[in-house]
Formats: C-alpha cells, structure tokens, sequence
C-alpha cells in the first residue's frame, strides 16, 4: 500500500518528462488563458464597458486565437 | 553561389516598393511639428496599422534567414517562438499591462519603471536598452547583408550602407507615424512574398505529404514535426520552452519592449492599441508557418548540397532561404519576394532605431538637460535616428564573425535583461510591497545571474553551455527572488506614491467599484 503513491508519483514525473507531458503542459497555458479571457471583467474588454458585436469584439477574437492554439498543440505538439 | 538575376520586371517591383516606402514615409513627415508627434505619433494611429506594425517590429530579415535555417535544423519546434511565446504574452498583454501604461501617460517602458521605483532603475534599463537596440540594429544589418549577398550580389558593406540609407530618409524625419503606416504597407508585401515561397514550395516538394515523407525518411529528422520535444532534448526541451521562451521571453518581449509598447503608446486610444494587440495575434497565428515551413522545404529539396546541420560550418544555415529563393521562384514573383525581404529588412529597423531614439531622449537626455524648448528635444531625436544607424553599422561589424545563427544571437542579447525586466514590470504593475531597493537587488541578481550562466557557454564552449531559454528563466527568478527579498526587509511606499502604477490601486478619476 505505501508502495502505490511513490509508482503513481514515479509514473507521473516520467509522463510528464515526456513528449506527452509537455504537450499536456502547453495545452494546459491556453486552456487557462482562455478560461482568464472569459471571466475578464467588461471593463478590462473596452473602455466605456460597452457590448460590441462579435467582429469588433475583442473578446471574441482573443479566444479565437486561443482555440486556435490548442488545436495546434493538440494537432502538432 | 546562389545569386539571382533579377530581371527588369523583377527590378521594377522591387524599386516600386522601395519608393512607394520612401515616399510615403516622407509624406508623412508633413504632421511633425512637436516631439509628441515624432514619439507617439500624436496618438492618432489606427489599431489596423499598429497591429501590422507590432508584427513587423518583431518579424523582419533575421527572422526570415534566421528560422529559415532553424526550421531546416530542428523542424516546426521553432514555431513555438510564434505560437507559446508570442500569442500567450500578447493576450496578456492586451488585457492587462498595456492599461496601466496607457493610464500612467508614459513614452517608455523604462519611464514607467522610473516613476513606480526609482530614477537609478530608469538609467540602468535605459542604458541597456540602448545597448540592446543598438545591437539589434547590427543583426538585422548582418542578415539582409547575408540575403542580399546571396540574391543580388552586393558586397557586405555595400548591403549595409544602402539598408541603412532607405531607412534612415523617412525615419529620420517622419518619426512613430511614418514608421507604423509604412510598417502596414510593408506587412502585406511580407505576407505576400513569404506565401508565394511556401505554395511554390510545397508544389515542388509533392505537397504537405510529400515533404513529411521526404524528411521522414532522413533518420536524424525524428523530431522534425513535433513541437513540443523531450525534455532531456539538447537543444529545446519542452520545460525550457514553456518556461524561459513561454513565461520569459515571450511576456518580457510584449509587455517589456520599447519598440513594441511605444507603438501601442501611438494609438487613438485605450480601445485602439487593445484591438491592436489581439489583431497582431491574429496575423501571428500564420506567420510561424510561413518562416518555419522555408526550413522544411529547403531541407527537403536541398539535403544533398547542405547536409547535416550537424557538420555546418559558420553561415551555412543562413544559404537555406537564398537557395529556395533563387532556385524557386520564376520572374516577377522574384521581384516580390526580394521585395518581401526588403519590407521585412526596413520595417524591423525603422521600429528599433525610432524606438532607441525615442528612449534615449526621453530617460536619458531630458532628464540631463531640463528646461529646453520641444523643438530641441525634436531635433535631439532625429539626430539620435542616425547616430543609431551609424552605431548599428559598427556593431554589424562586431557580430558578424561571432555567431553561428543570427536569430540566436538576437535571442542572446535578450536573456542578458529580459528577465529581470520581467521581474520587476510583474512587481511593479502587481504589488504594492516592491520597492526601489527590491527592484535594485533583483536587477543586480538577475543580470548577474544571466551574465554568469551565458559567460559559461562562451567558457565551455555551445555544446557544454547553458541553452538561453534556461538563462531567461533563471535570471527571472533571481531577479524576483532578490527583489522580494530586499523589498520585504524595505520600507513599504505609502498608498498614494503608487497611485495609478499598480493594478490594485487606480487613478483617482476612475471609480472605486
């Protein structure tokens, strides 16, 4: 039984020193990234906290830049 | 070697670029009456041209040679540059440190740094962002003399003095708005050139599949499609990517450079310079590939003549681009992508020498020398526009035979004080508790620190010494570490003196809520 959390601890250093690790950690930035972009507050989106449509919103096209860049991790990483 | 004869359509497109630059450049140079105008553009450019312009300033002739002979060595990892260390700090960027610039009505990064600790941490980053400009000037000068060489035969010297000529009319006398709108037109014409390179590429090399199972089938190329690598890779293990390019580099680049934020500074408005941002996002979500796939390309159609970058002599990698450009293109598009070279060549150094300029009137000269009429420090900085050009001439010189890669020493010059940088903007703008004596410590340490660690790679030799990402994140944390240490054992700045500087604290104009 103690034995169980130093192999679940070694086990995890290993996936994370690898590729798949790695690609999990990058992944992991832009998933963040996009949660922070979301919960912005209005006022830190536009100056007079206004709702914009979506091609002049810059929320919207923040995100889309981040879903672009976990598809690419995902895809390449 | 590898030289092109343009011919005259090819010629007429080039010289079509290089006057349509220069005469709008000079046209603009009309609306230049105060030092505000020169700096900041009068804050009235619109977010489309200062987006194009961020692009640009950070992409131009070293990163078209430079990434072109990485993407040939180590595959599609180089576009992490791009992609983790440029979309992720950008973002930031945008949404919550350009505001607090913008609010302190600044027009420089080291200004801010000034007010929120102390005039000694102003100098110092002053003074090393002069250096660091200066040395930047010298590396895009260093690689269009290799492109130029290669493509029409010009000499070293000749290439220099004639980049540095074309630049220095517009820069000299239209200041930020001559150098962002011609930045925009210039944008477009990189976009185009490096497409046309890709497109007819890929065709050549039997498309995206046809170019994996070529390299595929080369046996040291494992690694070449991926971008993320092991973490015991020699070169670029994934934690020092994400740490030191993803975490460092990338947000001390964004948030910390003075040829990007004084753009930015330039806008219409708060509103403007965010959209600006998030569009320079969106435009760099293709640039990666059409600077890293030139590599692949060019590693795929000339192996036989290249060989392994692991048996390279000094500048080979810098041969990879020429050769598809002379070996790819037909009439006409030549003339493009020589233009596209050009563009990319003159928009990098119209950013930095405008910017250096800008800096050095602004947190070294005005400071020394009070009282003077604006006129003066307006002459004082268009004089600095070719003292700066001239200065980067002689440090081409320096660089040139020192370094394998040209985009590895512009990263170089970065670990040097990006870090530390870093450390103090993140504490400056987040914490109320950092003071001047913190700010001072964490610079010493964290300068130190990079000093130290790439001192060893020119002891011991590439091979042996410490990759740059890992000396920007380490330098980082001795910077922070020494900065929180000293400022806790410091007396705290009262509530008032960091009005407006730190995220927790606004502007007395704004509400309370």
């Amino acid at each position: 039984m103690r034995i169980a959390p130093l192999v679940f601890a070694a086990e995890g250093a290993r996936f994370a020193a690898g590729p798949l690790g790695g690609k999990a950690a990058f992944i992991g930035v832009f998933v963040a990234l996009l949660v922070w972009l979301l919960l912005l507050p209005a006022r830190l989106i536009d100056e007079q906290g206004l709702q914009r449509p979506w091609w002049r919103n810059v929320r919207f096209w923040a995100v889309v830049v981040t879903l672009a860049q976990i598809w690419v991790y995902f895809y390449w990483g | 070697m590898d030289s092109a004869k343009l011919q005259p359509l090819d010629m007429a497109l080039v010289a079509a670029y290089l006057v349509g630059v220069t005469v709008t450049g000079l046209w603009l140079t009309r609306g230049v009456k105060t030092s505000r105008d020169y700096f900041l553009a009068g804050k009235t450019l619109p977010w489309w041209a200062v987006g194009m312009s961020l692009v640009v300033s950070d992409i131009g002739a070293k990163d078209m040679v430079g990434l072109a002979a990485d993407g040939y060595r180590y595959g599609l990892v180089m576009m992490n540059f791009d992609f983790i260390g440029c979309a992720f700090p950008v973002l930031a960027a945008a949404f919550l440190f350009m505001p607090f610039l913008w609010i302190a009505g600044v027009y420089t990064v080291p200004e801010y740094l000034g007010r929120r600790y102390n005039a000694a941490v102003r100098t110092f980053f002053a003074l090393i962002w002069a250096l660091f400009m200066m040395g930047t000037v010298g590396t895009i000068l260093v690689s269009s003399a290799v492109m130029f060489e290669a493509l029409l035969g010009w000499n070293f010297w000749w290439s220099v003095g004639i980049t540095a000529v074309v630049v220095g009319l517009f820069t000299t006398t239209g200041g930020l708005k001559a150098v962002v709108l011609t930045d925009a037109i210039s944008c477009i014409v990189l976009i185009l050139g490096a497409s046309l390179i890709c497109i007819l590429g890929l065709h050549r090399v039997g498309g995206w599949e046809g170019l994996q199972s070529t390299i595929g089938n080369m046996g040291w190329t494992a690694h070449h499609f991926h971008l993320v690598l092991p973490a015991d890779h020699p070169a670029f293990p994934w934690p020092a990517v994400l740490l030191g390019l993803g975490f460092v580099l990338g947000p001390a680049y964004w948030i910390g450079n003075q040829a990007i934020v004084q753009r930015t500074l330039g806008a219409g408005s708060q509103n403007q310079a965010r959209a600006s941002f998030v569009f320079c996002a969106v435009l760099k979500l293709v640039f990666p590939v059409l600077l890293v796939l030139p590599g692949l390309i060019g590693l795929a159609l000339f192996y036989g003549e290249l060989g392994d970058p692991a048996g390279w002599d000094e500048g080979v990698g810098n041969r990879v681009l020429p050769l598809l450009v002379v070996n790819l293109l037909p009439t006409g598009v030549l003339g493009i992508v020589v233009g596209a070279f050009m563009a990319g060549v003159v928009a990098n150094l119209d950013s930095y020498i405008n910017s250096a300029s800008t800096l050095v009137v602004s947190d070294l000269y005005r400071p020394l020398v009070r009282g003077r009429t604006d006129t003066h420090y307006l002459r004082v900085g268009q004089a600095l526009v070719v003292v700066f050009l001239l200065a980067g001439v002689a440090f081409a010189r320096i660089i040139q035979p020192v370094f394998g890669s040209v985009f590895e020493a512009f990263q170089t010059f970065m670990t040097f004080f990006q870090g530390p940088l870093l450390a103090l903007l993140l504490l400056g703008m987040l914490t109320r508790r950092a003071t001047s004596a913190g700010a001072l410590a964490g610079m010493i340490l964290g300068v130190g620190t990079a000093v130290a660690l790439n001192s060893a790679r020119f002891l011991f030799g590439r091979e042996q010494g410490v990759s740059y990402l890992w000396v920007a994140w380490w330098s980082f944390v001795a910077a922070m570490a020494g900065a929180v240490a000293v400022s806790l054992l410091t007396r705290p700045y009262d509530e008032e003196r960091l009005r407006g500087l730190v995220c927790w604290i606004p502007t007395r104009e704004e509400p309370q809520s």
